[in-house]
């Protein structure tokens, strides 16, 4: 559908059903939705649709089908593969308004929550009563849990409580003819097919996520957390490596190289060593009594590993300024640059020494700057990708090495997304990953879910009837 | 590699037959089946073991035990609690979500499975995830496939997290007169300090098989991990229920861990796996029990999954579980072949909203039905009496 063609007509029909109020029109403001957090594809809705109630959902979704505009859902726009960029014509549903917790039940350890629930607002809900939400994407404040659903979204704390959809017991879901559907639910699967499990990650082209019945996890009893210092990025490494061969499961273990303790110095000044090759955040947790051993092992292997010095957060304040560091690390970079992309490549925990100083050659290659944040105990790197957005070669050389990093990832058994989803960013590397018959099973089965592809069309995968082209800096995506 | 799987695949669709697929018979046992039988055994090499990344692809043929003893040389695991580890290939746990003990600590078969190849129509190999533990890149076919009983293709590759052997563990037996009773500990046991690696109910019949005193109830709460650890947790779990409890050793614990496994591989009687909301178990377990039709009742309690081995062949005691689970909002399965199907596949029910989605995915990836054709996902659970 061409830009600027939804009939009057169905405009007010939406109006009436998601109310005025929860309508934008106008194009300034619906220009707050042209992207998420990948701001080099670029698009406005033609008109964005903020409903209250999941009924509102259903009924919107229906007219739009029937009047085949296509339509995006989104969170809070956090997402990291331009996953919620609106294709020319859509429709955009923004589910933030969608903030009821429905149900939490503690002695059955899970929770009912409207898919526009804040990640951050679950977990300060549930932590007075000992709970937690496990995933925790450092964009926790503002991304939601349908945002958390749509790209399987993980976190440092990962490495030991899994992904999103370890922590999905259930879905309610608009399908994108408008029928309401329901998989899952509370005691954490029913007989059949794993629907739940097939939607998560789905970043949207299955349907829209309304509503999530999530497990609950135990906060720990005990935490302790560490900050030990590197000369070099492969000492670090390695103490990943032998820290996991003890049998310790550390609840964290994130590493930070010299570019990127240069950008949060700059902007929180935590005291972090300038000329240090890397740090290694690492968090132990569980009951009491094996807690000490556990840091002391994890501790005793960095010294091992040459690690200049290990501190160990003597009470809760330290802890919280260890992580500050960390979880704030991306938004330091408005420091060192104007413009970053964030890639988020995956390769076995063996790699990581050689796939990051592949990254440095790839940079240098380029002429680009890079910093590296690592998931380290689950080989899912966050090479940030620094250039300005104002110059048309500054960004054609990131996005070759962007490529040249995901390629490399391929290349070693690894993959090109582990938690951001491909959205469009990544749709060109798809069939390097997979052959054109998996492709084609996986669009059967959204053909299944999504038979006109009316539903965030244009994502995911190669699309024959277009893609989507970054043309220069500034100016909007075409289809 | 798999083309022995795909050529009866694609003669199946030609000749519009059936396509059952059997793996270590665990659950298929050796009742005659309508259609062509597509043994998995013949392909169960290992492929490659990263021990260092704790990941490992085999074969779906591969047994537990060979897959556990290939991991053992490097202190590893797979941390599910299977039945009749020597003869259920890893294929028979994937296809059936099979859920043990320790699902509570360690997750069941969907959360370790990072890659997974299947041949599917056509005959066509498909691969979804990979060798590493975290992707998101497409759709989630490894959660598709887990638990599919075959029903979308036949899967012939895994690739798994594996775990460290736990320098420890230990269990502590509970014993107790009412439901109400051991729900009331069950509730503690989950808010409290204690971080158990498995909370196990039995019923007297199934205490007696696993060898311990036959109480009405018995819970048995496992803890794993570090000597201390452990340690610390048995001496606080044995103080909170003083008389009444009593210390497992590791060994102890490890074989009744894998004889209430056992139970769901047993020839006579009917195996059902019900699920229900944690706190509702305890109940079901009492009211299955005082139908007086069991040989044993266990329950994983934390993820509701009551285990319930029915003597004889009487699909009308099978059906009291069923609607009494349906009524408490649940749902259930019977794994194996139920005597009175015809040599069908296994069971399902109660029926739910998204199974035409369910029966819509089938059309689109099977058009020609022959994946373990007659599952029971569109039809209302039929019982003869016999």
């Amino acid at each position: 559908m061409a830009p600027g063609t939804i009939q009057p007509n169905i405009v007010a029909a939406l109006e009436r059903i998601v109310g005025a109020d929860n309508v934008v029109r106008h194009r300034a403001e619906r220009m707050v939705y042209e992207c998420d957090a990948f701001t080099l594809v670029r698009n406005p809705p033609e008109l964005v649709l903020l409903p209250r109630r999941v009924e509102h959902v259903a009924q919107a979704v229906r007219l739009l089908a029937e009047n085949k505009i296509p339509f995006v859902p989104r969170g809070a726009g956090t997402g990291l593969a331009g996953g919620t960029v609106s294709p020319p014509g859509a429709v955009m549903i923004g589910l933030n308004r969608l903030t009821r917790i429905r149900r939490i039940d503690l002695r059955n350890r899970f929770a009912e929550v409207e898919a526009g629930v804040v990640n951050l607002k679950l977990n300060n809900q549930l932590a007075p009563h000992g709970y937690q939400f496990a995933p925790d994407p450092s964009s926790q404040m503002a991304c939601t849990i349908r945002g958390n659903t749509a790209t399987n979204a993980g976190g440092p704390h990962t490495l030991k409580y899994g992904v999103t959809v370890n922590h999905v017991l259930g879905l309610e879901l608009v399908m994108p003819d408008g029928e309401v559907v329901r998989t899952g639910d509370a005691s954490g699967g029913s007989a059949g097919l794993d629907l739940t499990g097939l939607i998560v990650g789905g970043e949207g082209t299955l349907g829209i996520v309304t509503a999530v019945t999530v497990r609950l996890t135990r906060l720990p009893q005990a935490v302790r957390t560490a900050l030990a210092v590197f000369e070099t990025v492969d000492d670090a490494t390695q103490s990943v490596a032998d820290i996991t061969a003890t049998g310790i499961v550390p609840a964290a273990m994130e590493m930070m190289d010299s570019g990127v303790i240069e950008a949060v110095e700059a902007a929180f000044h935590i005291g972090l060593p300038l000329d240090a090759g890397a740090v290694l955040l690492i968090e132990v947790d569980g009951h009491e009594a094996g807690i000490e051993r556990q840091m002391r092992s994890a501790a005793e292997i960095c010294r091992k590993n040459h690690a200049r010095d290990v501190r160990i957060a003597k009470d809760e304040q330290e802890r919280l300024r260890i992580w500050k560091a960390r979880k704030r690390a991306a938004g330091a970079f408005g420091r060192l640059t104007t413009s970053y992309c964030t890639q988020d490549g995956v390769v076995p925990r063996s790699q990581l020494p050689d796939m990051l100083r592949e990254i440095a050659e790839i940079a240098k290659r380029h002429g680009v700057r890079i910093a590296n944040l690592v998931h380290a105990g689950d080989g899912n790197i966050h090479p940030i990708v620094m250039f300005d957005e104002r110059d048309a070669q500054l960004v054609r050389r990131a996005l070759d090495a962007s490529g040249d990093i995901l390629r490399a990832c391929i290349r070693r058994g690894g993959t090109i997304t582990g938690e951001h989803g491909v959205g469009v960013e990544k749709i060109e590397y798809m069939p390097l990953l997979f052959t054109a018959d998996e492709l084609a099973h996986m669009l059967t089965i959204r053909k299944v879910f999504n038979p006109a592809e009316l539903c965030n069309p244009h994502k995911i995968f190669p699309d024959s009837k277009g893609c989507w082209e970054i043309q220069k800096p500034g100016k909007r995506v075409i289809v | 590699m798999y083309e022995s799987v795909a050529e009866i695949v694609r003669r199946c669709e030609r000749d519009r037959r059936p396509l059952r697929i059997r793996g270590g018979g665990v659950f298929t046992g050796e009742v005659e089946s309508e259609g062509e039988i597509c043994q998995t055994t013949a392909v169960s090499q290992l492929i490659d073991y990263a021990h260092g990344d704790m990941t490992i692809t085999v074969q779906a043929g591969m047994t537990v035990a060979v897959l556990q003893n290939l991991l053992a040389e490097h202190r590893q695991c797979l941390p599910l609690d299977v039945p009749r580890p020597e003869q259920i290939t890893i294929g028979e746990v994937i296809a059936t979500d099979w859920r043990g003990s320790r699902q509570l600590s360690c997750g069941g078969p969907r959360d370790v499975l990072i890659g997974i190849g299947v041949v599917t129509g056509g005959g066509k190999l498909i691969r979804g995830g990979g060798r590493v533990v975290k992707n998101v890149a497409g759709y989630d076919l490894c959660k598709l496939y887990t638990g599919s009983r075959g029903w979308l293709g036949v899967i012939v590759e895994t690739s798994l997290k594996v775990s460290a052997i736990p320098e420890s563990a230990a269990a502590v037996a509970v014993a107790f007169k009412t439901p109400d009773e051991a729900e009331t500990a069950c509730a503690g046991l989950l808010s409290g300090v204690l971080r158990p690696a498995s909370i196990d109910l039995l019923n007297a019949m199934a205490a007696e098989f696993v060898d311990l005193p036959a109480s009405p109830l018995t819970l048995v709460v496992g803890f794993e991990g570090f000597r201390e650890d452990v340690e610390a947790q048995v001496g606080v779990c044995l103080g909170e229920s003083p008389g009444s409890s009593v210390e497992l050793d590791a060994e102890t614990y490890r074989r009744l861990k894998q004889r209430v496994a056992d139970m769901a591989a047993e020839r006579s009687g009917i195996f059902v796996r019900c699920r229900v909301i944690s706190d509702r178990v305890a109940a079901l377990v009492a009211e299955m029990t005082a139908l007086g039709r069991d040989r044993g009742i266990t329950a994983h309690v934390a993820d509701g999954l009551v285990n319930i081995l029915f003597a004889g062949d009487d699909m009308g005691v099978v059906r009291a579980a069923s609607d009494r689970t349906a009524t408490l909002g649940g749902s259930w399965v019977i794994p194996g072949r139920a005597p009175t199907a015809k040599g069908g596949p296994a069971m399902i029910g109660p029926p739910r909203g998204d199974w035409p989605l369910m029966r819509r995915l089938k059309q689109a990836l099977d058009p020609a039905d022959i994946f373990e054709r007659g599952l029971a996902f569109d039809q209302a659970l039929r019982i003869a009496n016999g």
